[in-house]
């Protein structure tokens, strides 16, 4: 296997709060390979989010702060950068899409010299080279007559267009990894298809690495080569995308697979819930977070948290009673 | 199960819409006297026909700013129609006052999207809960007629009076009473007991402790609030709900919980919904038929089954062809029809077929003529040319 392009290593971002730390990410461990498409799914406070803001160097401190591990990109510990060296490497190297565009963007600043602003400062393009390179850019991107919308506010654009000047942003200074932040979880459905066709034309064109952070599997079975599942800052699962759809084994994945309503035929009967909620981050429990919603819990569970160990092919699982094949014949075609 | 565009109100749908509209004026004042005034209209819901059979649900799909969720609101007559009228049970709700509007408010529910916004921050979810049940009188005060004010002043001074001449007789009273009342039991529950009871009924019913109703709104996860708004709609008995994206602010595996929860309160207690939603997977688990809306319109109304296996109206073909399937097998090899550019403002709709400007098969004829809501098969309303 070649180099990955990113690889982070028992990453541990904890969160100050009057509780206690919040533990937002527990020790947390992945590679990112040249090309792939890493997805990252979890419900909301998994700490998907921390995660990225992590690895770019962007977790707010206070209350935030890694507290343990390192990240290594393109075969440079990032972690350990001064404040500058990492401001450099975070526009040259990665590019980040949040989810909403409408506060990302400035709003009292033309889009167009947004992105032109990103290639002066760091890639040292003069002004006019830099505005032949934003409208190509956006061009690329799908804007709609993109000379004369370089000089549109962000207002005067659509949420659908706004993500995309977002990516061209992102992708203005040729980044070897894109990290997406749920950019298409405001958007509308007819849009969503077309930015994730955007992104799929551009990965190809360019051989960028994508993260992409969302919580909603349908988006992760149309794009990502490989799935990490994230429940209360630690990841339960990851696996190729084919795998972790049809041969879950942590019972998580598996319930929330069959959670999801089918698009092809009318159930007669309930979805199968998760019950209970997701724990507190301050004070988690020893033993598996899991636990207390499980549907097959055993007595090791509520005392030992389980490591992320090999349960099959480039599959990985932290769970001590994993579904076994036969037992998930459920979660299949869903 | 008919959509019926021109029969008459009374053959069993419990809510029919017809021509309805509901405009809104926006534009600027003008410098002065209304000089230089911008008047323009947003034509959020353009001339929709449709009807709720009771029992049934209705799913209602469309992308954000198609006018659902103001076709929601116009029949619950929280927005007043510009023209077209509301038919409920038989009665047109467009013209009544805010009297005469009263009793269908009780029968007519709505749960909002956000339940953080639905909840007033500053009351316990249980006086939440009891404010409509006094507000409706569903639970009903205990008979007062045979006091009369005058009759309690004189009662009030008679009490003074012993207290003041007899202050120890009056405590030992007092005292006796109270443990009577504890051995036996109060023998006439109060307004307030029976009120309380009914809050601690209704939550255990949404799936939560009754204990809870002392409880303030921030001391809750989101999947708990919406079980708080859907316990408050639910309590004073109506029979129609519309849910505006009552799980859109969810997480996936609370997602679940709340659609079961009101598939199971559906059973209960006979509802009728009306669905709102852009979330097509959902909408296929919950509903019986489905409506999509496009800009203001509704451009194609069938049974839930008829919809998914041939979609006629090529909006309804992008639109489920857009949906990310949970299967990456299939996600790799299916046909996707992807729309171009952004739906067009509905303040300046296109002329002829709304649809016309992201139309994959658009032809001139579409620009000229609207297309009307026709039936097409058995029970399937498209409105387009070419289906």
């Amino acid at each position: 296997m070649a180099n990955p392009v990113l690889s982070v290593d028992n990453l541990e971002t904890h969160l100050a709060s009057r509780e206690g730390a919040i533990k937002a990410v527990n020790k947390i461990s992945f590679d990112v390979q040249p090309g792939e498409t890493l997805g990252i799914v979890g419900e909301s406070g998994s700490g998907k989010t921390m995660t990225a803001l992590s690895i770019m160097g962007l977790v707010p401190n206070p209350p935030g702060q890694i507290v343990g591990g390192r990240v290594e990109l393109d075969g440079e510990v990032i972690t350990e950068l001064s404040d500058r060296d990492l401001r450099e490497r975070r526009a040259t190297k990665m590019g980040m899409v949040f989810q909403d565009p409408a506060t990302s963007l400035n709003p009292t600043m033309k889009v167009g010299p947004q992105i032109a602003e990103t290639m002066q400062v760091h890639l040292g393009h003069d002004e006019e080279t830099a505005r032949k390179r934003a409208i190509q850019i956006l061009d690329r991107v799908g804007i709609p007559s993109a000379e004369s919308r370089y000089y549109d506010y962000p207002f005067q654009f659509s949420g659908g267009m706004r993500q995309r000047a977002m990516i061209a942003i992102a992708v203005s200074c040729d980044p070897l990894l894109l990290i997406a932040d749920e950019p298409t979880t405001a958007l509308d459905v007819t849009v969503q298809a077309q930015l994730l066709d955007l992104v799929r034309d551009l990965k190809e064109e360019r051989g960028t690495s994508v993260i992409w952070i969302t919580h909603d599997l349908g988006v992760i079975a149309e794009l990502c080569d490989r799935v990490a599942v994230m429940y209360a800052g630690f990841i339960v699962e990851t696996a190729p995308v084919q795998e972790i759809f049809e041969n879950p084994k942590h019972r998580y994945t598996s319930m929330l697979l069959r959670a999801l309503p089918s698009m092809e035929r009318r159930e007669a009967d309930r979805l199968e819930s998760i019950h209970g909620l997701p724990p507190h981050l301050a004070n988690l429990r020893p033993g598996c977070p899991f636990a207390p919603r499980c549907d097959g819990p055993i007595d090791r569970c509520s005392e030992e948290n389980p490591a992320l160990v090999e349960v099959g092919a480039d599959h990985y699982a932290a769970c001590w009673n994993p579904l076994t094949v036969s037992s998930n014949g459920a979660a299949k075609g869903e | 199960m008919t959509v019926s565009q021109d029969s008459t109100t009374g053959n069993g749908a419990l809510l029919e819409v017809r021509d309805l509209q509901t405009h809104f004026k926006t534009g600027t004042k003008g410098i002065i006297f209304g000089i230089g005034a911008i008047k323009q209209t947003v034509r959020a819901v353009d001339g929709v026909n449709l009807s709720i059979e009771k029992g049934e649900t209705l799913g209602l799909v469309g992308e954000s700013g198609c006018g659902k969720s103001t076709l929601g609101y116009t029949i619950l007559q929280l927005e007043s129609a510009t023209s077209g009228d509301v038919y409920y049970d038989g009665k047109d709700l467009t013209g009544l006052n805010g009297k005469e509007m009263r009793p269908f408010r009780q029968r007519m529910q709505i749960i909002f999207q956000d339940p953080q916004a639905a909840l007033d921050p500053r009351m316990t979810i249980g006086q939440a809960i009891a404010e409509p049940l006094r507000v409706h009188g569903v639970v009903t005060p205990p008979d007062k007629s045979s006091t009369s004010f005058w009759k309690d002043l004189l009662w009030f001074f008679l009490r003074l009076w012993f207290f003041l001449a007899f202050p120890v007789y009056y405590l030992l009273g007092k005292l006796v009473k109270r443990s009577f009342e504890k051995h036996r039991g109060n023998p006439s529950a109060t307004y307030e007991d029976v009120i309380e009871k009914k809050v601690e009924e209704l939550l255990a019913t949404v799936g939560l402790n009754p204990y809870f109703k002392n409880r303030y709104p921030h001391e809750f996860s989101g999947g708990q609030l919406q079980r708080i708004v859907i316990a408050r709609a639910l309590s004073v008995e109506p029979e129609f709900i519309v849910c505006d994206e009552p799980i859109s602010a969810l997480d996936v595996s609370i997602q679940a919980q709340i659609i079961n929860l009101l598939e199971e309160l559906q059973d209960q207690f006979s509802l009728t919904y009306l669905f709102i939603s852009h979330d097509l997977r959902v909408v296929r688990h919950i509903s019986d038929r489905v409506a999509v809306m496009y800009l203001g319109k509704v451009v194609e109304q069938a049974n839930i089954d008829a919809l998914h296996d041939e979609p006629l109206h090529p909006y309804t073909q992008a639109l489920l062809s857009s949906v990310p399937i949970p299967n990456p097998a299939q996600a790799k090899t299916r046909k996707r029809i992807i729309l171009e550019g952004d739906v067009p403002s509905p303040i300046d709709p296109p002329s002829g077929c709304r649809f016309r400007t992201r139309c994959p098969i658009a032809v001139d004829r579409c620009a000229e003529e609207e297309p009307l809501l026709r039936d097409a098969r058995e029970n399937h309303w498209v409105a387009c040319h070419l289906a």
